[in-house]
């Protein structure tokens, strides 16, 4: 802001005016004065002139006459004149003729020169004139006066001039004051009423106009300005008003249409939710009643078309799944649970679940679980299984030849949690660079005709890629046609708090021990020297017979162990075995058999080559540790690990109530149980269940959820209110495969949670945790014995029963003493007349009891680790099953001798 | 008398242009020529009637008689064709008697008695007397020159100029050391300045 700014318009107006008018009095009186000035001074100079002529005239005689009294006498007359300084008068020759001059003053009658009037000097003005006579000049008259006059009139008009400016100024400030506000009050008034506008927004204000100058013409102006502003927020306020009608007018169609579509979702999940239990209730049929009759003597093409049934009703129910879980994706309701779990048996199952169809298209399934990936992991392993079925179904699906490799490594680690790269490579068809893209898109498949030989929904990748994405992870593929693919994926998963030390990875025992490894398939290869090598061991790895026997050859020393693959080109592994057995360096060694194939007819051929010890393809880590742990510390001959569940007895006779209003769902689950010996009492509602509870005892309900009229969470919670079930094993069945289910179904007071269909080994597997589990907790308060569970200070196991591997049998129970004393104490009982009952099976020439009867007892005796009776009871098995009356008859007195030992070693220990 | 004359006197005896002569021949000298020029600028100062003036292109008489060296001196200053009021001045030296026709006579040294029988003449013919005894002006003398103290001064007879018809100007009166309003009256005893 510059200087003028600062001032209010009054005061400068006031300034302005006031100054203006003080200059033009003051120019004006300037003006005045100085052309006063001169016509004073003129006036001055012509009255002294004439003044000179007169005395001039009056001098003619004096000078004539050379009278210099007379003419002293006429310049003192003019000396009268105060202000007259000299009188002079000159003759002809400018001789000062005589002079008058003033007392006080300073001047005096100067030379006389020049013309007849001169400047006046030093304040004084000075006149001459001629003194004639008869026309001729005879002297002159000179008068020098001062300007006091002049400087008087000065003066008298320099206070005149002062005290009409004084005027002039005070009448211009009284003016100006009264007249700023003709300019001033105007402009207040607009801006109060600007202000005014400003404060209250009220624009619809107009200010009066009755002017038409400058300030009338700014009114004007702010006038149309206010109107446009009122306009201007009429529109607006009429667009708030419409926007806001337009929100809610929409809010409300959004809220409709929120409404619409939450009920189409919830009605499309619960059609797809119906739809699925719809499904599944038949499939559970199926597949219940396919492998239940997959247990019966068949026609071998009745068991074909069993088999067939069970595998695509199977089929079929994955497909129902991949939907089902695709439109959970759909719907965002897709969840993923944190639980602790193994990823090494996750692999495995998936592994397991490749088995029989690998064998089939002699396909090498490998595992390869870096050293650096945590086996106890938290996350959600079923859909970490889920994704690793899909994957390495698709690529069973599209290998023909070769090899399929899981590998499993770690990419990133933090103190909670770990990010995992898993990849499933395989040698198929390879996938062609434009399909890839589209590969992970939902109903794609790489190509339509593959999708009709290959078959499939084409959701399988895609729900894979959202777990993935669930997960944290992300999922991508490698391919060369032709060659393969692999498909990778990452995957976040915690890390339990408390890391169990599941696998023993470290045993110095092996370290310095050497394997002679011979596998033709260099992948499989790699990853057994690996993982030997991880134990300590020596790795001698050779690709085929003629390597191996070449290197048992020029081998130093024995090998400590040898590890043959079965199928290889060339010489198989079988008869590698025999040369082997012939070299010195191998003669003595263990030979561990690898096979794809866990046939017997194979294993017995294997047998009778030397090989005691066999491994199934794919082998996970722990497996082959487990193997060579037990080849090097026990002389037992034999490692079999009871891969698939058969039905035991360990639940028979026990009373479980099936509550379910489907009856063929019903019949399946009767069928599964009384195909376990349990008795199987069934209701078909709620209601009746509630009854059935109090009338007859119960070990466990198997509850189903959707029922008519009283469903299973009310019965659940009817039961629970009966004195005494509290504790009563629920176990809820259910189609609806979601955590809230479940979470519902344990919040209702089940106890646990199994989904339809159902398999036969999870619900038993269920059963038996709720029931032994039970009879545990149950019995112990009764039981004689202290409760040694965690505390076994009280009873000493004994170091060596007869027949028994104590140490085993008690490392397999987890230690529990009591327990294994009771597991013995109750297998003597049911085993002790195990030989008669053969021969009466084997005079009545029933193979198929024989061998329920022994396979249970070789599963029995594998639990308690009476060896040799497990063993025994295995080779009537397999006679059984080869129908060879002839080997039962010869080996059931060594069993019913081992089971005798057993039994005597079981009572000593329970006397004591 | 002959007293060293004022620088005034020097300047008209140089003016007449005289030549120098002795010491005393020169006071006489300086002394008339002094009164030659007063003579001339008597005539200045005087108005003669209408008809006593001389026309144009007539001389202007100027009679001289009485002492003779004091009439040569004057009459050499006046002569030599100087002018007065646009008239040549023409100077005779002779009685007064024959100068009556004068417009101007001068009287050198005393007054006889003869001239002053003369003087009603005079007066009748407008002819302005000057002269310079000290009764002149009693005697009906219009101007007389007196020499005080170095100085020429001039008494006038105003009654005389009044008889004679002739005017003389205020101016003149002022100079005047005394100014005769009759000249019936003596010669006055002691002189008193009138204004």
């Amino acid at each position: 802001m510059n200087d003028s700014a600062k001032f209010s318009i009054k005061v400068k107006l006031v300034l302005l005016i006031v100054s203006v008018t003080t200059l033009a009095v003051m120019v004006a009186g300037l003006i005045f004065t100085i052309r006063d000035q001169n016509a004073a001074r003129r006036e001055l100079r012509k009255r002294l002139q004439g003044t000179a002529a007169l005395i001039a005239s009056n001098a003619t005689a004096a000078l004539t006459f050379n009278d210099r009294d007379t003419a002293a006498e006429l310049l003192a007359s003019v000396m009268a004149n105060r202000h007259m300084h000299v009188a002079a008068i000159y003759d002809v020759k400018g001789r000062l003729f005589t002079f008058r001059k003033r007392a006080s003053g300073d001047h005096a009658p100067r030379k006389l020169t020049g013309p007849s009037t001169g400047p006046e000097f030093e304040n004084l003005i000075e006149a001459t004139a001629p003194i004639r006579i008869d026309g001729r000049t005879i002297g002159t008259v000179m008068l020098m006066a001062d300007l006091e006059a002049l400087k008087q009139r000065t003066r008298e008009l320099g206070a005149n001039l002062l005290f009409a400016t004084i005027v002039a100024m005070a009448v211009a400030v009284l003016l100006s004051i009264t007249l700023q506000g003709v300019i001033t009050t105007p402009l207040k008034e607009l801006a109060e009423a600007m202000k005014r506008v400003r404060d209250r927004r009220d624009f619809s204000q107009k200010l009066k106009v009755d002017r038409r100058d400058e300030i009338g013409q700014l009114i004007e102006v702010f006038n149309d300005l206010l109107a446009r502003l009122d306009e201007h927020e009429r529109q607006a306020q009429r667009h708030r008003d419409n926007l806001e009608e337009e929100v809610a007018a929409r809010t409300v169609d959004l809220e409709r249409a929120k409404r619409e579509a939450e009920a189409a979702s919830r009605i499309k999940g619960e059609f797809l939710a119906n739809m699925s239990h719809e499904i599944r209730t038949p499939l559970n049929a199926i597949i219940g009643m396919a492998g239940l009759a997959g247990k019966k003597e068949l026609s071998p093409d009745l068991a074909n078309y069993i088999r067939i049934i069970n595998k695509s009703a199977r089929s079929l129910l994955g497909t129902i799944n991949d939907i089902l879980d695709f439109s959970k994706i759909e719907a965002g309701r897709m969840e993923i649970e944190s639980v602790d779990f193994r990823l090494s048996k996750v692999i495995g199952d998936v592994t397991s679940m490749f088995t029989e169809k690998a064998a089939e298209k002699g396909i090498e399934i490998l595992v390869d679980i870096s050293d650096t990936v945590p086996d106890v992991l938290c996350g959600d392993p079923m859909r970490l299984q889920q994704i690793l079925v899909n994957l390495v179904g698709n690529a069973m699906k599209f290998t023909e030849r070769g090899e399929i490799e899981i590998r499993a490594v770690r990419t990133e680690e933090d103190d909670s949690h770990c990010r995992l790269l898993f990849s499933v490579r395989d040698t198929g068809i390879g996938i062609p660079p434009d399909k890839r893209g589209s590969l992970f898109s939902a109903f794609t498949q790489a190509d339509g005709s593959t999708s009709r030989r290959f078959g499939g929904t084409g959701l399988g990748l895609t729900i894979s890629r959202k777990l993935v994405e669930l997960m944290d992870g992300n999922i991508w593929v490698e391919s060369e046609t032709g060659k393969g693919s692999t498909f990778h994926f990452t995957a976040v998963f915690s890390l339990p708090d408390e890391k169990e030390d599941c696998t023993p990875d470290t045993v110095p025992d092996f370290t310095g021990k050497t394997v002679l490894l011979v596998e033709d398939n260099s992948s499989s290869r790699a990853v057994f020297k690996k993982m030997l090598e991880s134990f300590g061991f020596g790795v001698v790895a050779c690709q085929s017979g003629d390597e191996a026997l070449k290197a048992a050859e020029d081998a130093d020393a024995g090998f400590d162990i040898v590890i043959v693959d079965w199928m290889m080109p060339g010489m198989d592994g079988i008869t590698l075995t025999g040369k082997l057995k012939e070299k010195n360096a191998t003669a003595a060694s263990p030979f561990l058999m690898i096979t794809a194939f866990g046939r017997d007819v194979q294993r017995r051929e294997a047998r009778q080559a030397g090989i005691e010890h066999f491994l199934t393809k794919p082998i996970k880590r722990s497996d082959l540790y487990n193997a060579i742990v037990e080849i090097f510390s026990t002389s037992r001959p034999e490692l079999f690990k009871v891969e698939e569940s058969r039905p035991d007895r360990s639940l028979a006779g026990r009373r479980v109530l099936v509550v379910e209003d489907n009856n063929i769902n019903r019949q399946v689950a009767k069928e599964i149980l009384r195909s376990y010996d349990i008795i199987c009492d069934t209701a078909d509602n709620g209601a009746e269940a509630v009854k059935a509870v109090q009338r007859q005892h119960y070990d466990a309900i198997l509850m189903d959820i959707q029922m008519p009229e009283v469903d299973g969470h009310e019965a659940t919670r009817l039961i629970r209110r009966i004195p005494g079930m509290g504790r009563l094993p629920i176990i809820a069945l259910t189609a609806h495969a979601t955590v809230e289910d479940r979470e519902r179904c344990l919040g209702n007071g089940m106890d646990d949670y199994i989904t339809k269909p159902i398999d036969q080994e999870e619900l038993i597997d269920c059963l038996r945790g709720w029931i032994n589990g039970r009879d545990t907790a149950r019995q112990t308060p009764h039981a004689a014995m202290p409760e040694t569970a965690d505390n076994d200070a009280g009873v000493d196991a004994p170091q060596l029963l007869p027949g028994l591997d104590v140490a085993e049998g008690l490392r397999r129970i987890g230690g529990k003493v009591e327990i294994y004393r009771r597991l013995l104490c109750a297998f003597a009982e049911e085993y002790r007349d195990i030989g008669p009952r053969v021969s009466e099976l084997l005079e009545e020439g029933n193979m198929q009891k024989i061998h329920l009867l022994c396979h249970s007892l070789k599963g029995a005796a594998g639990n308690i680790s009476a060896q040799t009776t497990c063993e025994l009871a295995d080779r009537i098995c397999r006679a059984a099953t080869s129908h060879d009356a002839e080997e039962i008859k010869r080996i059931l007195p060594e069993l019913a001798a081992a089971i005798e030992e057993v039994n005597a070693g079981v009572e000593s220990w329970a006397a004591a | 008398m002959l007293k060293p004359l004022l620088p005034a006197t020097i300047l008209i005896v140089l003016v007449a242009g005289l030549p120098p002569c002795n010491a005393a021949a020169d006071s006489f000298s300086r002394e008339y020529m002094v009164k030659a020029g007063f003579i001339v600028n008597l005539i200045r100062f005087t108005t003669w009637p209408e008809s006593k003036r001389p026309d144009p292109g007539e001389p202007f008489r100027i009679g001289i008689c009485g002492s003779l060296p004091a009439a040569r001196v004057v009459a050499r200053a006046l002569s030599g064709g100087r002018t007065v009021k646009g008239h040549v001045i023409t100077v005779r030296i002779a009685d007064l008697q024959d100068l009556l026709d004068s417009h101007l006579v001068f009287i050198a040294g005393p007054v006889s008695r003869g001239q002053q029988k003369l003087f009603p003449v005079l007066h009748d013919r407008s002819v302005l007397s000057v002269g310079e005894d000290d009764d002149f002006l009693s005697l009906g003398g219009i101007v007389n020159f007196s020499v005080v103290e170095h100085r020429l001064v001039l008494d006038i007879n105003k009654a005389a100029a009044d008889r004679s018809d002739l005017s003389l100007s205020a101016r003149l009166l002022q100079v005047a050391r005394t100014v005769v309003s009759s000249y019936r009256i003596p010669a006055p005893a002691e002189p008193a300045r009138q204004r």
